[in-house]
């Protein structure tokens, strides 16, 4: 019965396996011509098939040798920092820099182990008030404070 | 003496009032982020890139240079105080660099790191100047093939010191290739990999992908692994290094700038390389290897003049060959190409004034950051006992108005999420992504040389075997290899850097 002994090096060889079936899945249509005249599908699918060789090789490495055991998985600075980004994508365009930062800095604050609420709102607010001073009023980027329509005619 | 007169008319235009203000913001900008682990150039850069749009070229690129090389020096500061690399390549400086922060010794250690940092970048400026011209003309020479093989040199180069497995190393490498095939293909125009969105015809964009791996990827992991962090208990008593440092540590200051300055002309090479392989060559070479690990003068000297050359000799490929070495560099072409200059060897003939101003404000550059450095270190100490709550929100915050103002784009900060993503399982699963950067810079180069070579010599493969400076390059890369996968180095390869683990 074979063992994973590195696990890490397993899901790292079917990582670099799936994105490489990805890629020719991708580029089956494509044309891939000759050796002295190739087509757009010609480098990405030698790049493919090198990469799933490797893939493979890393993969059947972590059978055989052991390694380092894998960190505990926490879900929740990964979750949370995206989040605070996804936040941005979302509101920067419809609520300003100031509130969406101020929104930014909060989901990112909750990312920490032991999350210090009045901290994070006192933070929050420096950093999108100096954000707003410095990037639109200082070097003129070309984004709103507020909301449209408030403080706005 | 075009050269000479290139030259100093370069350093008039460093000394003009505006681009010397802009040298000294960047070489702060570049201390500062240089002594703060956890933010390093390329994030700075990309980060700063959308202000640079309204920037004369001139003092954009002095700014942006400053940044990178003053990065070298601050992240000097933070090895040798707190055993943490502020940049990857201070990494073996720590080795000995804390070892004497603890006997003691920071004051002389610091003073040394930059002393020798200094010298190192007035010697490699010097051999820019001299060596720049020269390469210019000889890269004109550079066929698809030469390219080719430059590129591939590069990319191998790039692994050497990768951490563990080759062939994940490896695997970082095609899979910048493929990402950087996203998007229209330059040759046929065909739509590759795009998934049938429609931003992505326009090709994967950089910025995005450096910020999502280094910046985001890296916060997600700090605060996953809250590790306390060490206080500085060291005392500083005095700064000046005695006359028997002094004595030890000028050999290894040369030796690390002429490598330095060799290695960073390699895409691929620059701080990081040279900074590792300085330090493996003084240990080599020294009379009493023990000493190494334990507080070795050497040891800090080396490998901190090393990578100053390194970082500076980097843009060599750039101006000469319009190849972006590693990432920072990569970042600094799009600076260029944003004011319309196509990186490359006509750079010199056709903006003197931008090839020759950002060369000479290197002198000028390195003279202050010793001075930022040295004195100032006190306040950069501080710095490091700011805590890691109230900074990464910060660094999150600069990333998305960097990412999202350089074209207005939403969809560029959602490919930093899925990037960050990506990254973090990199990272967890120990990979290491800067190979990743580097090969998804050169991807869409490295297969349009590819094309062109073997679509000259008809398919035959010869091609890349025939054409001499070609064949050289890619003796080169397999001697690289072979060294990689010799057992007997690979394991001297570990134990060399077993203390930094």
């Amino acid at each position: 019965m074979l063992r994973m002994r590195n696990r890490n090096d397993v899901y790292a060889g079917l990582f670099l396996i799936g994105v490489a079936i990805v890629f020719i899945w991708q580029g089956w249509g494509l044309y891939v011509g000759t050796l002295d005249e190739m087509g757009p599908g010609y480098f990405p699918n030698l790049l493919s098939v090198l990469q799933i060789l490797l893939g493979s090789a890393v993969f059947a490495g972590g059978f055989s040798k052991a390694g380092e055991l894998p960190e505990a998985f926490r879900p929740r600075p990964l979750i949370l920092v995206l989040a605070s980004i996804g936040f941005f994508c979302l509101t920067i365009e419809h609520l300003g820099l100031f509130l969406s930062l101020f929104g930014v800095v909060m989901i990112a604050g909750l990312a920490q182990q032991r999350a210090q609420h009045v901290h994070n709102v006192i933070l929050a607010i420096a950093l999108a008030f100096f954000s707003a001073l410095i990037f639109v009023k200082g070097l003129s980027l070309q984004m709103t404070i507020w909301p449209a329509g408030l403080l706005q005619p | 003496m075009t050269t000479i007169e290139g030259f100093l008319n370069g350093l008039l235009v460093a000394l003009q009032w505006g681009n010397l203000f802009y040298c000294f913001v960047g070489a702060l900008i570049g201390t500062l982020i240089g002594v703060l682990p956890g933010i390093g150039p390329v994030a700075t850069i990309a980060m700063l890139l959308p202000m640079t749009f309204y920037m004369a070229p001139v003092p954009a690129l002095i700014m942006l240079a400053g940044i990178f090389y003053g990065a070298q020096y601050g992240g000097s500061t933070t090895a040798i105080l707190v055993n943490l690399p502020g940049e990857n390549s201070a990494v073996v400086t720590c080795l000995d660099g804390y070892q004497m922060a603890r006997k003691g010794r920071a004051g002389p250690a610091l003073a040394v790191a930059a002393l020798g940092s200094l010298f190192a970048g007035m010697f490699a400026t010097a051999f820019i100047v001299l060596l720049a011209p020269p390469l210019a003309k000889f890269a004109l020479a550079f066929g698809a093939a030469e390219y080719f093989a430059l590129m591939v040199l590069g990319l191998f180069a790039a692994i050497v010191l990768a951490h563990g497995s080759i062939l994940k190393a490896l695997g970082m490498i095609t899979l910048g290739l493929l990402l950087s095939m996203v998007g229209t293909d330059l040759s046929s125009g065909a739509i590759r990999f795009t998934f049938g969105i429609q931003e992505l015809t326009d090709r994967l964009d950089f910025v995005p992908l450096a910020m999502g791996v280094f910046a985001v990827a890296e916060v997600i992991r700090n605060l996953e692994n809250p590790e306390a962090r060490q206080t500085i208990t060291t005392k500083f008593r005095d700064l000046w290094p005695t006359r028997d440092d002094f004595r030890r540590s000028w050999p290894a200051v040369l030796r690390g700038s002429v490598l330095g300055s060799f290695l960073g002309l390699l895409p691929g090479g620059g701080a990081m390389l040279s900074s590792f392989a300085a330090y493996s060559i003084e240990k080599r070479l020294s009379k009493e290897p023990e000493r190494f690990g334990q507080g070795a003068v050497e040891g800090v000297a080396a490998p901190e003049s090393a990578n100053n050359a390194g970082a500076q000799t980097s843009f060599v490929p750039l101006l000469t060959l319009g190849i972006p070495g590693n990432a920072t560099i990569a970042l600094m072409a799009g600076a260029m190409m944003i004011h319309g200059v196509q990186p490359g060897p006509q750079v010199m003939s056709s903006n003197p004034d931008l090839f020759w101003g950002v060369i000479a404000s290197m002198i000028l550059g390195n003279f202050m950051l010793v001075v930022i450095n040295l004195p100032l270190v006190f306040i950069w100490v501080k710095l490091l006992s700011v805590p890691y709550r109230l900074f990464y929100p910060a660094i999150l915050v600069f990333c998305c108005i960097g990412v999202y103002t350089l074209n207005y784009a939403v969809f560029d900060v959602l490919m930093m999420i899925v990037f960050g993503f990506m990254g973090y399982l990199l990272l967890r699963w120990k990979f290491e992504p800067a190979p990743l950067l580097l090969a998804f810079i050169l991807g869409p180069m490295l297969e349009d040389n590819f094309r062109r070579a073997l679509n000259i010599s008809d398919g035959d493969f010869m091609i890349f075997i025939e054409r001499p400076i070609s064949a050289t390059l890619l003796v080169i890369t397999v001697l690289l290899a072979g060294l990689m996968v010799l057992p007997a180095l690979r394991k001297k390869r570990q134990t060399t850097f077993t203390e930094e683990a």
